[in-house]
């Protein structure tokens, strides 16, 4: 939802970031204010995860210049589990498996976690028990997934719940969503939709990058943005993503290639 | 019988000593002397240009002699309260190799099963027909067999399942002492058993030095620190008969100057099934040859194994899968977490005979290095004579993964914790195959204090 006067919470200024010293993100810009839904839309390979990641603060993505600015502080003196303190979560496209480690215990680390930072209350087991089971019920998630090793042998739908339940219990001021549609039949992509629509707030915002405009049928978007090479080229409303799903990309690269060229004859 | 003391690289001492045994009031156990006195005349003591031990140096077990005989033990039942299981109300306690009635519990046995200490037992015809008949008369199955005494028989007829498990307690209690715990296991017919190896040190010489296994004064120790060194030869043998089903934990944390060195051969009839964890922890040099026959068709076994070592520990697994029969499958997972300057051996040898079609089988090592001077060599041997089969292996070595960490830390966790987690996820795998939930709990914590490298009050509950 758009409101008046809301607070800015990510500011993105000329953003180039390279992988293995190959350029991927070129110039790329964007401001979310708090309140707002943005949906990242785009071809395979134009930027749109390595973007996410960068936010998110992956070692492996190397920013050459530019500037982000997350709720007035520079993201850039930040280490990735600072950005997770200060608000920042990342649901994973593939959210990584770890035998051995209990579901209810990792969450239980990463929650008390992100509560002592903020100065704020830890749960004892029992209590986390309680809280994160009220929280599964949205996501119509079986308890039994507290008791298995984390993300161990779920299916693609249940991982991309089980990210949500995280982020449903880390309370992010920005929530970056990674593909967390793709793989996901219409009833998991209804109950992560819903869980999603739940937790948007005046006070937080949410980037979902995604392929499909499937999702935005479920999750309303405020902008809709297109990237292509590194940059975005187009914004629009929640209309955009029907137009491309008529249209394709294809007419979205030519007219911005059109645009370019009337700006520099 | 005065005290006699032997060399385990000089044959001549081994056989000297063999002579002078008084003889066992059980005929099997005399019988298998001699056919272990007649082997050890035909062994040698291996070295590293041995194909077998060619990543494990022992040769400094050749530098010093042993004590063939310990004195009486003191213990009573209250300076084991560390080790007994709630789960396991059947419990055969060894000290130093020598049965001890008024430590064990075979009050709960229930009528029919046979669970004693071997001489004791009546089943002679059991003992006779299975005691020492799967072994290869190497130099350490040989000195076992030679010089045998108690051990422990653990028979279910056929059609009956003990649902609880039986613990056999292994104590090592006095230095410069030898000792050879010996067990055979025989399943019948579609009957089921959950059976628990344990190996311990309690230092009765210097009770200073017996802290409690999940002890915090040396958090980088997997087992005692004790100075206490000894040795330790245990054989096992384990006959599956058709349909026959067995869990089969076994736990080696013997002090940090034991040497350990064990053999376990299993025989695997008809759709039986055999399941195992070893949990490599102690010892100085270590060494578990396992052996599995799969004989009938439709055998499976999974082996799944966790060495976890630092400081300068030697911990080497030999295990071979000999699929002789169709159907059989056989699944592996080796770990191994290799810290200090400790090194670590695993090789796991896959055969498939002509004949033995359809096999399914799957082996994976996988490696964790947590200092620049932890070694580890891994070989998979996969060797395969039948063409209609499924077999694959996989090893890796290294350290951990950066997207794991990477993910750790967007929820908000230290690259250092997300690391101690992930070590620690590393080895509790292996553990959490462990069905015995006591057992399972101590060691999870036994491998966070090896893993975690924060304090104690940040380990989250883990």
């Amino acid at each position: 939802m758009i409101y008046q006067d809301s607070t800015i919470v990510l500011e993105v200024r000329d953003l180039c970031a390279s992988v293995n010293g190959v350029p991927v993100l070129k110039g790329l810009n964007l401001t979310v204010k708090s309140g707002e839904i943005h949906a990242i839309m785009g071809t395979n390979g134009s930027g749109k995860s390595t973007f996410v990641k960068v936010l998110a603060g992956h070692a492996a993505y190397v920013v050459t210049s530019g500037e982000i600015y997350f709720a007035g502080q520079d993201l850039f003196t930040l280490s990735p589990e600072e950005r997770a303190r200060a608000g920042i979560f990342l649901a994973f496209q593939y959210p990584i498996e770890i035998p051995g480690v209990g579901n209810s215990q990792f969450m239980r680390l990463a929650y008390n976690t992100l509560q002592a930072s903020r100065g704020k209350e830890e749960l004892d087991p029992l209590e986390f028990d309680d809280f994160v089971r009220e929280k599964m019920q949205v996501l119509e998630m079986n308890p039994d997934f507290l008791e298995r090793s984390v993300n161990e042998g779920f299916s693609g739908g249940e991982k991309k719940r089980n990210e949500i339940l995280q982020m449903s219990l880390l309370e992010p001021r920005l929530a970056l969503l990674d593909e967390t549609d793709s793989g996901l039949d219409i009833d998991a992509l209804r109950v992560v939709a819903t869980g999603v629509n739940q937790l948007a707030t005046p006070e937080n915002a949410t980037v979902l990058v995604t392929h499909y405009q499937r999702l935005l049928n479920y999750i309303v978007p405020d902008f809709v943005h297109v990237m292509d090479d590194g940059r975005i080229i187009k914004t629009g409303n929640k209309d955009l993503a029907l137009e491309l799903e008529a249209h394709g990309y294809d007419w979205v690269n030519t007219e911005a290639a059109a645009q370019t060229a009337k700006v520099t004859p | 019988m005065t005290k006699l003391a032997v060399n385990l690289d000089k044959p001549q001492s081994l056989q000297a000593a063999q002579a002078q045994q008084l003889p066992s009031s059980c005929a099997a156990i005399n019988k298998l002397r001699g056919i272990g006195a007649k082997q050890l005349k035909q062994t040698v003591f291996p070295t590293v240009n041995d194909e077998d031990w060619r990543f494990s140096d022992i040769s400094r077990l050749t530098q010093r002699s042993w004590n063939l005989s310990s004195s009486l033990s003191q213990l009573v039942q209250a300076d084991l309260a560390a080790f007994y299981l709630e789960e396991a109300s059947i419990c055969l306690v060894f000290i130093n190799g020598v049965y001890t009635a008024n430590l064990s519990d075979l009050s709960l046995v229930p009528s029919g099963i046979e669970i004693n200490n071997l001489p004791l037992s009546r089943r002679e015809d059991l003992i006779q027909q299975h005691l020492g008949q799967l072994d290869e008369g190497d130099l350490f199955t040989a000195t076992s067999n030679a010089f045998m005494c108690d051990g422990a028989l653990l028979y279910i007829p056929a059609n009956l399942e003990l649902t609880t498990p039986v613990q056999l307690l292994f104590i090592a209690s006095q230095g410069e002492t030898i000792s050879y715990p010996r067990t055979l296991v025989i399943v019948d017919k579609s009957s089921s058993l959950c059976l628990i190896e344990d190996y311990v040190i309690f230092n009765e010489g210097d009770s200073s030095a017996n802290l409690p296994p999940n002890s915090k004064l040396d958090a980088s120790a997997n087992a005692a620190p004790s100075k206490m060194a000894y040795c330790s030869l245990p054989l096992s043998e384990i006959i599956l008969a058709d349909n026959a089903k067995l869990e089969h934990i076994r736990i080696q944390r013997e002090g940090l100057q034991g040497i350990h060195l064990a053999t376990c051969f299993v025989s695997q009839q008809r759709d039986s099934r055999y399941h195992s964890v070893s949990i490599n922890l102690g010892a100085q040099i270590s060494r578990y040859n396992l052996k599995i026959n799969q004989n009938g068709p439709g055998a499976e076994c999974s082996v799944d194994g966790l060495t976890m070592i630092n400081k300068f520990q030697l911990s080497d697994t030999h295990s071979c899968i000999l699929h002789e029969a169709a159907n059989g499958t056989s699944h592996q997972l080796h770990k191994c977490i290799v810290n200090g300057a400790a090194h670590a051996v695993f090789n796991g040898q896959i055969i498939v005979n002509p004949g033995a079609q359809q096999v399914n089988s799957h082996l994976a090592s996988h490696n964790l290095l947590l200092s620049s001077k932890a070694h580890v060599d891994t070989k998979p041997q996969l060797e395969i004579f039948a063409d209609d089969v499924k077999c694959t292996h996989g090893a890796t070595v290294g350290q951990l993964d950066e997207e794991e960490i990477f993910y750790l830390q967007s929820r908000g966790l230290s690259a250092l914790t997300a690391r101690s987690l992930l070590s620690y996820a590393f080895g509790a795998e292996v553990i959490d195959r462990i069905g015995v939930k006591s057992l399972q709990h101590k060691l999870k914590q036994t491998v966070l204090q090896q893993t975690w490298h924060l304090e104690p009050s940040q380990l989250g509950g883990l």
